[in-house]
């Protein structure tokens, strides 16, 4: 029931903000840090009672909608709800953008927290409803043509994704990713159904060359950035729930395609990255490349590797959102946030790309050679840009308000706290680790 | 904890100055930004005295690695001390307290003298994590942050972008050092399992054979790491531009931190660089070119702190040329000295800089003899440290030490020895040239006058202010400029038998003037009396060996401009035509059957009527 609170509540708050129009900005923290409190909650129960057999910590199931928690959902979850929390200081005053944020975050609460694929695909829908409207809301007029692309680029997705699961169900007539775990497929039937499922989250990731949609919404706004900081992790998660443990054989014989994939985004990403004048470019193009150098960790069949994807996923989320957040307002978190993301050893982001490169070293050493092109070339990339803010548009700074401060500050000691003492954040994604590969072999 | 007291100290007077800073007075400033390193120096001290050698210090796990066969793989937040990193210790420390005091002076009144004494701070305890670093990634750790404060450092002053590229040059230049020394890492972690650097020693030595190709490899991405730091050819060109920064930061850039890392990388490593005969004869050979090209470029600078720069860069070479030869004691033994002479020069200069309105130009700034007497005799025993003058300074201790062993071991002989010697006249040579221009010449324009009438016709300008600047000196600045002069003389006769295997006392006494020493010794002499007596014109134009002996261009040519062209040439995402072909398709697919929309009924009709002959007629053929 926990499970389903933690769902419910955001949505259902959602819908009571326009009758709050005064406290709406307190009802939606409130709401967010009730979830967070539940989600703690629901963790350290599951922990508590769960047996080292039991594959979830926690259950809800009603027909199709099945929900379940571990450790790797669990720490998605607890991410996203800080990234929402985020979020909601940039639109304080904005009760409109308010409902759409949690309306959002809803949706991704139940895709991370959905085991059987037709719910998951429904919530991969129902998450990227209220992103329409919000970005159109928040975006300057007529500047629609982003969201368009958004929009065709995230439905073609949908389709693709929809296909793969229909598939699915008619071979083995089951949905739920429990019993699929243990149907073998034929190898044909594998690889057409892993494809589908691979391409939808490669564009979500985004990947190269499918990555066309995300730079002009990100550049949009803040807000659209933070969001595609919500959404962009689904596509890493897709990969790492679905497609790893479920098409093991396709995985393994489609991952020098995705070696090549990651290695050229990797490249493309941080090409583009250098020529870009607007820093919220530069990092969305950054986030083109590191989703290529994750992408590589993820067919790297080496578990410290995906360790260090699931690091990166939740220091690259609130390190851009830090750094979209204090950009243009605040010199010296703006620099930390660029520092994080470039790999500065010390802070989260070094550990995730530390674990990566090194799983990756262990595998396919040349691929790691490509992939630590990625430390230089985003070297190279983040100062120039920050050269350019500090040099050239020092007086373009405003005033950073005292919640947005506290925000960054909040941000910042997480970072350092993940890139001092990972072994927390280590120990739940690895008991993940050990489940998939095991459900996976079984 | 009291290792890890020495790092805290600064780190916790970063923290305040980020802080507080705002709120805190020029004096609170200052003096929370000397304390912590002050405080860091005399941890240090109590550390070396209280604690057996070999100490080690666990805080806590810092990186657990679960690997498939077992959960034993973790990698400690921890230090270490033995000989080496207590030696260090004292250099950055000490060094780093001077250069601190001297900059409470020098940075006066600068608006972001909070920002500033917080960048050094954090610098300081980079240093030191890096140099007390009990694993590989501890080091890294430290690696990274010396990297991070030389960008922030050498940045410093934001009116000019040019400042900004020139920290991001020496940021991007070490930092594809340090990815090079990441995949030693990785080499070694997947080797043993461990990056406890003692441990990787002795199983290195255990299991790896000599010239095997796994040793040759991980010593070359050592190398490449110490190589980006240490400013050694081909990745040097970082260290004349830095010459941007504040002067003091130049000063600790240069003496007490960043580019002794690399030197102090290679020592602490020299295990595995044994087992690889390959890669010691690359450390021999890149110090030699190094220490010959760069004293080159030296002799062709007119800027004081370029000079300084490139001698720095050529002493390092002499450096890697001892660590290259076997000679790590000797190695180390010249990162000390050089580190207090490297530093009395760069306080010097920048007490010039300090009177003069940071001009550093020769063409500017010369003929101080009797202006400011402290930086004459700063000069004077900083340059004769520096192009090692017999027995008096120094400098002339280490030098020959690492001359005389490059000399004997098996990996240097004769030709690497006659490069070190040929650089010793070379470096004589340009440090005198620099102390003439400095304080005995009216400028480049007079010196054909000069050449004209000789050295003994050339008077010393009268004494007085130059061009109204003031020529007082605060004790803020004298007392780091006393003291660094002082070292600069004596840091030769330090015991340091602890590194020494021979010591340095023992050395001077017993050795035997052998030819080879005594051929040194007088090239150096030589290079002093040509610097003195030859005072020619040097070229002033750009040239390549001003900007980085033409590797830079080279650089620019192969690598980053046309990266930077093609980055500029695909700004637009080229990937979107290829989207927005399909766009355009369907959007022309359209307006093609827009156009058989006509309204017209006859048209209908006939286009009805002539599809329906060509289907009957395919129907009648089938």
């Amino acid at each position: 029931m926990i499970l389903l609170a933690i769902f419910l509540l955001p949505l259902i708050v959602a819908f009571l903000l326009p009758f709050l129009p005064r406290y709406s900005g307190l009802v939606s923290l409130a709401s967010i840090l009730v979830i967070a409190a539940l989600t703690l909650s629901a963790y350290s129960i599951g922990e508590s009672s769960s047996s080292l057999e039991d594959v979830w910590l926690m259950e809800f199931k009603r027909g199709w909608l099945y929900f379940a928690l571990d450790g790797l959902s669990f720490v998605l979850l607890l991410t996203s709800q800080l990234l929402g929390a985020l979020s909601l200081v940039t639109v304080w005053q904005n009760a409109r953008q308010q409902m759409f944020l949690l309306l959002t975050l809803s949706g991704t609460i139940g895709l991370l927290l959905s085991i059987d694929l037709l719910a998951f695909f429904i919530f991969w829908e129902i998450m990227l409803l209220p992103t329409y409207f919000w970005v159109l809301s928040a975006g300057k007029e007529g500047k629609s043509f982003p969201v368009l692309q958004f929009i065709i680029f995230t439905q073609a997705s949908g389709l693709l994704l929809l296909g793969s699961v229909v598939a699915l169900l008619t071979l083995t007539g089951t949905t739920n990713l429990n019993q699929l775990l243990s149907i073998e497929l034929s190898q044909a039937a594998e690889l057409w159904i892993a494809s589908g499922f691979i391409i939808a989250f490669l564009i979500k990731f985004p990947i190269f060359p499918f990555h066309v949609w995300m730079p002009s919404l990100f550049a949009e706004s803040a807000l659209g950035a933070i969001i595609s900081g919500l959404l962009l992790k689904t596509g890493a998660y897709g990969f790492l729930r679905f497609v790893l443990p479920l098409f093991p054989k396709a995985s393994m014989q489609l991952s020098s395609l995705m070696m090549f994939l990651g290695a050229a985004s990797v490249l493309y990403g941080a090409l583009l990255a250098f020529s870009q004048k607007n820093p919220a470019k530069v990092f969305a193009y950054s986030i083109i490349s590191h989703a290529g150098l994750m992408l590589m960790g993820l067919f790297s069949d080496h578990q410290l590797a995906l360790n260090g994807v699931i690091v990166l996923m939740v220091t690259q989320a609130i390190a851009t959102a830090g750094f979209m957040m204090s950009l243009n307002k605040h010199l010296g978190f703006s620099l930390f946030f660029a520092m994080a993301s470039l790999g500065l050893p010390g802070l989260g982001n070094f550990v995730g790309e530390w674990l990566l490169l090194f799983g990756l070293f262990q595998s396919y050493p040349q691929m790691a050679v490509l992939g630590s092109l990625s430390l230089i070339l985003g070297a190279a990339y983040f100062l120039k840009m920050l050269t350019q803010i500090y040099y050239e548009r020092r007086e373009a700074m405003t005033s950073i308000s005292r919640m947005r401060f506290s925000a960054c500050l909040s941000i910042a000691v997480l970072l350092l706290w993940i890139g001092l003492f990972p072994a927390d954040l280590l120990d739940l994604t690895t008991q993940v680790w050990r489940e998939d590969i095991s459900r996976g072999a079984s | 904890m009291q290792l890890a007291l020495i790092p805290f100290f600064p780190l916790l007077s970063f923290v305040a100055l980020i802080a507080l800073s705002k709120r805190l007075s020029e004096n609170q400033v200052t003096t929370i930004g000397v304390a912590g390193i002050v405080l860091s120096f005399v941890s240090a001290l109590l550390a070396l005295i209280l604690l057996p050698e070999n100490y080690r210090e666990i805080l806590w796990t810092w990186i657990p690695f679960y690997t498939s066969e077992s959960n034993t793989a973790t990698i400690q937040m921890g230090f270490y001390l033995d000989s080496l990193s207590a030696v260090m210790l004292m250099v950055v420390t000490f060094i780093s307290s001077l250069i601190a005091l001297f900059a409470t002076s020098y940075m006066e009144d600068d608006a972001e003298i909070g920002w500033f004494f917080a960048c050094i701070n954090l610098f300081v305890a980079s240093m030191l994590i890096l140099v007390l670093g009990d694993n590989l990634l501890v080091l890294f750790l430290g690696w990274e942050g010396v990297g991070l404060c030389s960008y922030l450092l050498i940045g410093f002053w934001r009116n000019d972008i040019e400042n900004g590229w020139a920290a991001m040059k020496a940021f991007l230049a070490t930092r594809i050092g340090d990815v090079f020394l990441l995949f030693g890492i990785f080499l070694i972690f997947s080797s043993f399992g461990t990056l406890s650097i003692q441990e990787v020693l002795q199983l290195a030595e255990n299991h790896w054979q000599t010239g095997s190709l796994i040793a040759t490899y991980t010593a070359l991405c050592i190398l490449m790491g110490a190589v980006g730091k240490s400013a050694q050819i081909p990745l040097q060109i970082w260290l004349a531009d830095a010459m941007r920064g504040p002067t003091p930061v130049s000063a600790l850039i240069h003496a007490a931190t960043m580019v002794t890392a690399g030197v102090y990388l290679i020592a602490r490593m020299g295990g595995i660089f044994e087992l690889s005969p390959v890669a010691q004869t690359a450390v021999l050979w890149i110090g030699a070119l190094t220490l010959l090209l760069a004293g080159v470029a030296a002799l062709l600078q007119n800027d004081i702190k370029r000079v300084l720069a490139y001698s720095t860069m050529s002493q390092l070479g002499y450096m890697f040329l001892a660590l290259g030869a076997g000679a790590y004691s000797a190695g180390i033994f010249h990162l000390v000295t050089h580190a207090c002479f490297k530093a009395l020069l760069f306080l010097a200069a920048g007490a010039v800089g300090h009177l003069r309105g940071h001009t550093y130009s020769l063409l500017k700034v010369n003929n101080l003899r009797y202006e400011i007497p402290w930086v004459f005799w700063a000069f004077l025993i900083g340059l004769s440290s520096l192009s090692a003058l017999p027995f008096v300074t120094s400098g002339f201790y280490s030098k020959e030490l690492i001359l005389s062993q490059v000399f004997e071991s098996s990996y240097g002989g004769t030709l690497a020895w006659a490069a070190g010697a040929f650089g010793a006249l070379l470096t004589g040579f340009y440090s005198f040239r620099l102390f003439m221009l400095l304080f005995y010449s009216k400028g480049l324009s007079d010196v054909s006058q000069f050449l004209k009438k000789g050295a003994s016709d050339f008077p010393p300008l009268a004494k007085g202010g130059q061009g109204g600047f003031s020529n007082d000196l605060s004790w803020r600045m004298k007392v780091p400029l006393g003291a660094l002069m002082v070292l600069a003389v004596i840091a030769g006769f330090f015991p340091i038998t602890q590194i020494t295997d021979a010591s340095v006392i023992h050395f001077v006494a017993a050795r035997t003037a052998s030819w080879p020493e005594w051929i040194a010794v007088s090239l150096g002499l030589l290079g002093i009396g040509i610097g003195v007596w030859k005072l020619y014109p040097m070229p002033i134009t750009d040239n390549i060996w001003m900007r980085s002996l033409g590797i830079e261009a080279l650089y620019e040519r192969v690598l980053l401009s046309p990266y930077r062209r093609l980055s500029y040439f695909m700004k637009g995402d080229p990937i979107r035509a290829v989207y927005h072909l399909g766009v355009w398709l369907s959007i022309s697919v359209q307006n093609l059957l827009q156009s058989f929309q006509t309204g017209r009924t006859l048209q209908y009709v006939s286009a009805f009527v002539a599809a329906m002959v060509v289907l009957l007629a395919f129907w009648a053929v089938i």
